[in-house]
């Protein structure tokens, strides 16, 4: 006589073992992330490099103030004008530079839209400044969209 | 005569599956890192580049006050200086800066400037690609 003993056949499993491999297959697949970055290329002055001085007609300079209002000069303009700014110093003849002074409280994605307008606007050298401290002068570099220093 | 032929079972469709999964599972496991840092809210920027480098030291500035995240170490926010001599780092290596979008543009530029003291001049601010506007 053939006593049962409990034990089932391991084939018996399998397809469970399917399945669970395929619930883990879809849990990994919403939960991931691929590392690939993109970003702002930047290559930083030498600390003790001399600052390059720029012709006044070629210098666009904003402020952004503590109350998050661009600035230029006494004239508030906004944001999205930058690069209209841009295009009719170029259409002027000249290569424009971007000072932007930042004040505190402005939030980061706020200097990139402004940056991102600029470049919008055929702007590639850019001078980040906050206003206790001297400025970090920084390129957009044309063909990678790279940053890279303004060296003097 | 009519003959009767049996089919043949199938079962082995079954072990070749669970082998493909499971091989998939090994791939994504050894792939795949999970998205933990759900308060971080990178920016955005049209003009973003691809940075692929395979030698790199993360900074994460996130939005709360006074404190920095290096290679996933949290420390407070003055020491970065000292931890970045500590950790010896090739002049030339790529630093990447993920700030929160959020986070005061101070912060950003005297990291900026940190990292320009320790002539560490290559930095990548990283941020998500925004989709080319209609």
């Amino acid at each position: 006589m053939k006593l049962n003993t409990g034990m089932t056949h391991p084939r018996d499993f399998s397809g469970a073992m399917t399945d669970i491999s395929f619930l883990l297959i879809v849990f990994f697949l919403v939960s991931m992330v691929f590392i690939a970055d993109t970003g702002l290329l930047l290559s930083l002055p030498e600390e003790d490099s001399v600052p390059k001085e720029m012709p006044e007609e070629e210098v666009l300079a904003l402020t952004l103030n503590e109350n998050h209002t661009l600035m230029q000069g006494e004239e508030i303009i906004e944001k999205e004008n930058v690069g209209i700014l841009a295009k009719e110093m170029k259409e002027r003849g000249v290569n424009p530079v971007l000072i932007l002074t930042i004040e505190k409280g402005n939030p980061y994605q706020d200097v990139l839209n402004i940056m991102e307008e600029a470049k919008k606007g055929g702007i590639e050298l850019f001078s980040l400044n906050t206003p206790e401290e001297s400025p970090i002068p920084v390129a957009l570099d044309k063909e990678n969209n790279e940053t890279a220093n303004q060296t003097p | 005569m009519k003959l009767q032929i049996k089919p043949r079972k199938k079962a082995t469709g079954i072990v070749a599956m669970s082998d493909i999964s499971f091989l998939l599972l090994i791939f994504l496991i050894t792939t795949v890192s999970l998205d933990t840092d759900e308060d971080l809210k990178l920016p955005s920027f049209l003009f973003a580049s691809k940075a692929g480098y395979s030698e790199t030291v993360y900074i994460t500035v996130p939005r709360e006050e006074g404190v920095a995240i290096i290679n996933d170490m949290k420390i407070p926010e003055r020491q970065i200086a000292s931890e970045l001599t500590r950790l010896a780092i090739p002049l030339e290596t790529p630093v990447n800066i993920m700030a929160d979008a959020r986070v005061d543009y101070q912060r950003v530029d005297s990291l900026l400037k940190t990292l320009q003291k320790k002539e560490l001049n290559n930095v990548i601010l990283v941020v998500e690609q925004k989709s080319e506007e209609p």
